[in-house]
């Protein structure tokens, strides 16, 4: 019984706690940080450019060998159709 | 002013209005940062970093929920992921200490959290509840502390959690459950101290 008045008053603990009051100058160190322009070093623009090439030549790599593997079955239908007329 | 006018003003960024809004709202974020981080400073700095984005991105609120809900919903977003980074750091540091040559013992335990508001008498209960909430699963511990601690109706709970009003439910009764239980084996130690 002890025990789980003991328990109830740790679990309700927190529930008459006033509330803790932020730094005064929470606001003024927020508007400072607003106000400094976003830079983008010069690691990021690296990594995005690398990035940026990579995607293309993927990109380029399925292209080509979509296009590849379609070649011989736009003959094969070309003969296909010259033969039915 | 409505609180979505408001809003609409900090997309303008009219400084005023963005004023207000901090002032209504720098006490709510504040303190549930640090219930979850348990770190003054660290709740400071995630301060910060939720009214940035409050700033930045106060264009994109459709006004499907409430301001205060957004808010909350950002601050609980901002303080996971600071909780995630937390622990990676913690995996990491204990990942090089293995290869530390001076290390002869491993300090990761987190020590014990005084929250400024707490009254004397509950000094040490709060201080133990912290603990175990900390060791909550990330879920548990926004229900419980939405819930339980901020007493906020469960289906508020459940638009900032973005899950079912009864998924609240059993979130918090596991939450409670699982403190009850740890609670079972930091007993006896309790009883001794005073004794």
């Amino acid at each position: 019984m002890e025990k789980e008045q003991w328990k109830d008053e740790v679990l309700n603990s927190l529930k008459v706690m006033k509330p803790a009051e932020p730094n005064a100058f929470l606001f003024t160190r927020i508007e400072a940080r607003l106000q400094k322009p976003v830079v983008i070093s010069g690691w990021q623009l690296g990594i995005a450019t690398i990035v940026l090439v990579l995607m293309l030549m993927i990109n380029a790599l399925i292209v080509f060998r979509t296009e590849r593997s379609m070649q011989p079955l736009n003959q094969e239908y070309r003969i296909s159709g010259f033969q039915s007329l | 002013l409505t609180e979505t006018e408001l809003i609409h003003k900090v997309a303008a960024q009219d400084a005023f209005a963005f004023r207000a809004l901090f002032e209504s709202y720098k006490s709510l974020v504040y303190n549930t940062s640090l219930k979850y981080l348990q770190n003054i400073s660290d709740a400071e700095d995630l301060t910060q970093d939720v009214f940035i984005e409050i700033n930045r991105s106060a264009s994109h609120f459709k006004g499907e929920s409430s301001v205060k809900t957004w808010i909350y919903r950002i601050t609980v977003n901002k303080c996971l992921d600071q909780l995630r980074h937390r622990n990676r750091k913690k995996r990491f540091g204990f990942l090089t200490s293995l290869f530390a040559k001076d290390s002869g013992e491993l300090i990761i335990d987190v020590p014990h959290f005084h929250h400024p508001g707490v009254l004397l008498e509950n000094k040490e209960k709060a201080a133990l509840l912290f603990k175990l909430i900390d060791q909550l699963p990330e879920k548990q511990k926004t229900a419980f502390f939405l819930a339980h601690v901020d007493e906020l109706p469960q289906k508020e709970v459940a638009e900032i959690m973005n899950v079912s009003v009864k998924a609240v439910e059993s979130l918090i009764q596991r939450a409670k459950a699982n403190i009850r239980n740890e609670l079972e084996k930091h007993y006896p130690e309790q009883r001794d101290l005073h004794e």
